[in-house]
């Protein structure tokens, strides 16, 4: 009995020992690869025609991924690296003041606002996507399985890059997805919550060609992981969620307090609300 | 047999069982002793063939197994085993259940980088250069570019036209390349057609002097205007037009060329609206605001056009004519000119009563009559500049000359008053810099110059309420003539490039020396008042600031401290007696501290603290008594006036935006100590002295304001309601009686906005205040305000829109004389002509004719209520066009 007992501690302590190196390793490994990939998509239901374009970047490391708009991460960067220098100046104790927030302001100014502003974190440990959103001023998340992707792997290959891909279909919130994947890089990702399939995909269309995403670049970048995705959200389920987002469209003022809202003027808020209404076409048609 | 073992078997004879359905399970584990890291994440596929014809595939687990099924008449199959951090495994075997253990060899799997060219955005980057293509961002609606500037991500645009980058404004406002307007960028955005422009360039950390471009490092932003067209000429008018005999006309035609731009604006109005303000300078430079420095001596009897809300009241003929003009001498040599001349003529009736609440009874005193004011300003200015990799010399010379005239011609206590005021101004100004290159760094030269005269007149007729002996003199006038000079010198000489202790950026150093001198004389008819209504003074400031800062900041705090210290001297020195009447030597320390916190994402607390200390100017010390207008005569024979401000707020904001509501509150504290105190002596006459006087004395304040929304989306609806609430104590001192008072002021507010998106938008609110002044045994005095709107919004397409309005004012007091009320309804209809150049509109202001508005305020011992007429109804129609 008590042998068994030493036996598990043991083996307890074995196991935290392991996990303890694996998350160091993990932790102190911020050498992670960025696949960029063009997003183009038409955002408008009554007009299928015209299409917006957005440079998006999958992080990936050893467990994690994280997906996002490009130049949202430059403006998060800029942000992130001042704050680091904020913290170095209060451990040393040092008198701050170098700190300047009207440079850093412009320096995040000098990239485009992202027009898609939503993080998608995927971790492998506990096959969760989680999806981070923000409406007005407020971060909100809501996760959902990886396991859900119920991929069906086709005999179809084509040339992606110099890669040898082969074709998945996936059923997906009322679409139809199209996905090229490469097991020569042999990650199980690709763009927005898409993944789980043996090799990184390089190009994922839905059958009506509204959301094409395709893979335009790869780097090797060193990034601290843990800064790209917002600590104080909001958590909320899918469906709720959406029903939010449907209700901000059609009126942003749902977000905001009467006092905010009363310093837009009727003309202003009117061009606004029509903008974020044409903001329709959504890539999850069906919510459930 | 070990648990372990016995498992094994039990699932090899479970997997086995399937073989005869076609079903193929394999599974095994991915094996290393050395590397356990090594195991998880492995990519396993069954293939048909060694490269393609994936047939199932799975990820191994933490402890490396892994199991995949397959349904395939296949005798053999390839199992392909690839991550990052090992050897690819390649193994054919046969088409069977089977469980495998595959040893592994850590490797590196290469990635090649790449990047595809081409991906192009509406903004663009280069080097510190942020480029906005405009077609990208306008809308059908603009007009100007203004209208596009505000929505350009990152840029702000103020309500007088100021331009802001990332919170802070820009110091340059160029058009290809050139710094046409100096500042007077309101000229440009306020008058040039969208469709000119080709494209916004922000010039980030931008050194507009060639010289410091590797030297010295600027946080601060310019903008460049790019055109379609090169040597174009472009432009944009409009005419209005209406009943009652309502004009409004404007044309603003521009050259731009390789070597020559100008923009010139004409316009004149007599619609309400004032068009001085199109060449107000936005410039960021402190010394441009020099106007800042005019002195307002007299004060004209009526109701002048800044203290009503908006166009309502202005009866006006407004004219505008400026010519701006920059020429390119060479490659870095330019010449600049700028000549304007406006005029704004207005006009009012009135009628103001004023009750005194003394501590012997009560004074009421009642005047009406007919105010105009006509403001003439003429300004030049030339500029040369010098701006290579070598050298820099610049000088800006400039004359303004302001020349305000104003009649009141009225009747006081049933005695018909004349009352005039000149106020010429004369400004000269000169600004000189030059930049001097020495091996160790850059010497920078500047020297401002700023020299100022006012004149200003008053005459009454008949005198002075002051100086009137006797009935006799009634058909008599009086005359009073200020003359103030002031000298203002900023020479500064600093070696640049050199850094001290790596703090440089959060320290500032200056120094200012200044002179003045102030005249006055009273007369009687012809004859000179005795001295007590003279002056001839003369002060010297000299003072010099440093400043430090200090700020931490993490996530969820934000903290900030600053402390500037001055040094101040003032020398007061009467010329009549010579000798010093007052003389100052402070170092003054005004520190500030913020300290932001999140607490959640729904909870946060902004504290601010600071200490301001004021001191006066010579407008604020003079001996001899100057009379502000008939009635009021003022005499500041006290030591130089020295305020200390505490201010401590609290504001704490709650949101919750998953259910909408919003919720927020602040708090503020005020301690102002002084060092004299105006005191007030009523006459039966009317006649009121203000007399500075030395006395400590405190005021206290205290102010909360809170405000909750919250959105119902059944009913597309946000409700919100809001209060707020004011209380200050201060010591004041009329008819040698000091007495303390307490005013109190609570206002309340509820509103509905319905904002669907679609034709029909709506706003309610109702608008409660009441305010209440009361002084131990003198008075009590309540005022209840209460004003209902609506307005509806009606957006028929893209291309039309329509705004309906109306507002209500009601006023109860329990001390005034009447209780009013007013009602307003206004219209506004646009229609742009789709894909044209010309739009059409039709106004409405005050269809329901009110004549009058009257409006009260009781906030000390005076309580008053002022009624202007209003304009009449009217209805314009307006055509723009863009060339």
């Amino acid at each position: 009995m008590i042998k068994a007992f030493k036996q598990s501690i043991v083996h307890s302590w074995l196991i935290l020992s392991i996990s303890l190196f694996l998350q160091t390793q993990a932790v102190g490994q911020k050498m992670n690869f960025a696949f960029l990939y063009e997003m183009e998509y038409a955002r408008d239901k009554s007009d299928l025609t015209q299409k917006e374009k957005e440079l998006m970047v999958l992080w990936v490391n050893s467990n994690k991924s994280l997906f996002q708009s490009y130049n949202g991460y430059l403006r998060d960067s800029v942000y992130h690296s001042y704050l680091n220098i904020a913290s170095q100046i209060d451990k040393l104790g040092k008198q701050a003041g170098s700190v300047d927030i009207n440079q850093m302001l412009q320096q995040m100014g000098q990239f485009p606002t992202a027009k898609n502003t939503y993080k998608i974190l995927k971790s492998s440990n506990d096959q969760k996507i989680l999806q981070y959103r923000k409406l007005f001023k407020t971060d909100y998340y809501f996760s959902e399985s990886i396991a859900n992707l119920n991929w069906v792997i086709k005999e179809d290959t084509k040339d992606i890059f110099g890669y040898t891909c082969n074709l998945a279909l996936l059923d997906y919130s009322g679409r139809k997805f199209f996905a090229w994947f490469t097991p020569e890089i042999p990650f199980n990702d690709g763009p927005y919550i898409f993944g789980g399939l043996p090799g990184l995909i390089l190009e994922l269309y839905d059958s009506d060609c509204e959301y094409i995403f395709k893979l335009v670049g790869i780097e090797k970048r060193t990034i601290e992981f843990e800064t790209l995705y917002p600590k104080n959200a909001k958590k909320i389920g899918r469906a709720q969620y959406f029903k939010l987002e449907d209700e901000y469209r059609e009126n942003p003022f749902s977000q905001m307090s009467e006092l905010d809202a009363s310093r837009v003027s009727p003309s202003d808020a009117a061009e606004v609300q029509r903008k974020l209404k044409s903001f329709n076409n959504r890539l999850e048609r069906v919510i459930d | 047999m070990s648990v372990r073992l016995v498992i094994y078997c039990f699932f090899f004879f479970y997997l086995a069982s399937f073989e005869g359905h076609g079903q193929t399970f394999v599974s095994g584990k991915i094996q290393n002793p050395t590397k356990p890291q090594l195991l998880k994440g492995v990519n396993i596929l069954l293939q048909s063939k060694k490269d393609s014809g994936i047939l199932a595939f799975a990820v191994s687990q933490e402890d490396g197994s892994f199991s995949l099924t397959i349904d395939s008449s296949l005798d053999s199959i390839w199992l392909v085993a690839k991550s990052l951090t090992i050897e690819n495994i390649e193994l054919k075997i046969s088409n069977e259940t089977q469980v495998l253990r595959l040893d592994v060899k850590e490797s590196e799997l290469e990635i090649e980088e790449f990047i595809l060219e081409g991906i192009k955005s509406p903004i663009s980057q280069k080097k510190d250069t942020l480029s906005y293509d405009i077609e990208s961002f306008k809308s059908q609606s603009d007009k100007t570019l203004i209208d596009v500037l505000q929505r350009l991500p990152g840029i702000e645009i103020n309500s007088n036209g100021t331009i802001n980058y990332k919170g802070e404004a820009i110091q340059k406002f160029y058009i290809e390349g050139l710094d046409l307007l100096e500042g007077r960028y309101n000229l440009a955005t306020q008058n040039m057609p969208v469709d000119a422009v080709k494209s916004v360039e922000v010039l980030e950390n931008h050194q507009p002097i060639k010289m410091l471009e590797e030297r010295e490092f600027s946080s601060k932003s310019s903008i460049n205007i790019r055109l379609k067209r090169k040597n174009v000429i472009l432009g944009r008018g409009y005419a209005e037009g209406g009943f009652p005999g309502i004009w409004d006309a404007k044309v603003a035609p521009m050259i731009f060329s390789n070597d020559f731009q100008s923009i010139v604006s004409l316009g004149f109005n007599n619609a309400g609206r004032l068009l001085s303000d199109e060449i107000e300078n936005l410039g960021s430079d402190s010394f441009q605001s020099k106007e800042n420095l005019q002195n307002q001596w007299f004060r004209p009897s009526g109701i002048r056009r800044d203290s009503g809300s908006g166009d309502r009241f202005i009866f006006n003929k407004s004219t505008l004519a400026s010519v701006n003009t920059i020429k390119k001498r060479s490659d870095n040599f330019h010449i600049k000119t700028a000549l304007d001349f406006s005029s704004e003529d207005f006009n009012n009736s009135y009628q103001v009563r004023k009750s005194y609440f003394l501590e012997s009874g009560r004074l009421d005193f009642l005047e009406s009559g007919f105010f105009k004011e006509k403001r003439d300003h003429f300004n030049l200015n030339v500029n040369m500049i010098k701006n290579s990799s070598v050298d820099f010399f610049s000088n800006q010379f400039g004359i303004g000359i302001f020349n305000t005239k104003s009649i009141s011609d009225l009747v006081f206590q049933s005695q018909s008053l004349d009352q005039r005021i000149k106020s010429p101004d004369f400004l000269i100004s000169n600004i000189f810099k030059k930049l001097i290159d020495i091996k160790s760094g850059i010497v920078d030269i500047n020297s401002t110059s700023f020299f100022m005269v006012q004149s200003p007149e008053l005459l009454t007729s008949p005198p002075f309420l002051g100086i009137l002996q006797d009935s006799s003199m009634q058909s008599g006038m009086s005359f009073q003539k200020v003359r103030y000079l002031l000298y203002d010198f900023n020479n500064s000489l600093t070696l640049k490039g050199l850094r001290f202790l790596n703090l440089s950026s959060s320290s500032a150093v200056g120094i200012k020396a200044r002179n003045s001198s102030l005249e006055s004389a009273s007369f009687l008819g012809d004859e000179l008042l005795g001295f007590s209504f003279q002056n001839n003074l003369t002060l010297q400031e000299v003072a010099g600031l440093t400043s430090v800062s200090f700020e931490k900041n993490t996530e969820s705090i934000k903290a900030k401290v600053i402390i500037p210290v001055k040094y101040i001297h003032y020398k007061l020195r009467d010329v009549f007696e010579n000798k010093v009447l007052d003389e100052v030597n402070q170092v003054i320390i005004e520190p500030e501290a913020f300290l932001n916190f999140d607490f959640n994402p729904s909870l946060s607390f902004r504290n601010f603290i600071s200490r301001k200390v004021s001191i006066g100017s010579l407008y604020d010390l003079y001996p001899g008594q100057i009379f502000v207008n008939y009635q009021t005569v003022q005499v500041k024979d006290a030591p130089v006036p020295l305020i200390k401000s505490n201010k401590l707020s609290f504001s704490q904001n709650f949101k919750d935006p998953l259910y909408s509501l919003f919720l927020n509150s602040s708090i503020s504290l005020g301690l102002n100590s002084r060092n004299t105190l105006m005191k007030s002596e009523v006459e039966d006459s009317g006649l009121v002295r203000l007399r500075a006087i030395a006395r400590d004395n405190i005021e206290k304040s205290f102010s909360w304001n809170g405000d909750g929304s919250k959105y119902f989306p059944t009913v597309r609806t946000t409700m919100a309601i809001g209060s707020s609430y004011n209380w200050i104590f201060r010591e004041f001192a009329i008819n040698e009686s000091f007495q303390f008072l307490n005013y109190y002021r609570w206002n309340g507010f509820l509103k509905a906005v319905y904002r669907k998106v679609g034709k029909v938008n709506f706003e309610l609110k109702y608008d409660y205040s009441s305010i209440r002044s009361i002084a131990e045994e003198s008075f009590d005095n309540s005022l209840f305000l209460s004003s209902p709107s609506i307005s509806i919004f009606v957006f028929p397409d893209d291309n039309q829109n329509l705004k309906l309005t109306f507002e209500a004012l009601a006023i109860n007091s329990i001390s005034g004389s009447s209780n009013t009320s007013v009602s307003f309804l206004d219209f506004a209809y646009n229609y742009k002509v789709p894909e044209k150049k010309i739009e059409f509109s039709v106004i409405g202001a005050n269809l329901l004719g009110q004549n009058r508005l009257t409006s009260v305020s009781n906030s000390s011992f005076i309580f008053i209520e002022e009624s202007r007429v209003l304009r009449p109804r009217q209805v314009t129609f307006r055509i723009e066009y863009s060339f």
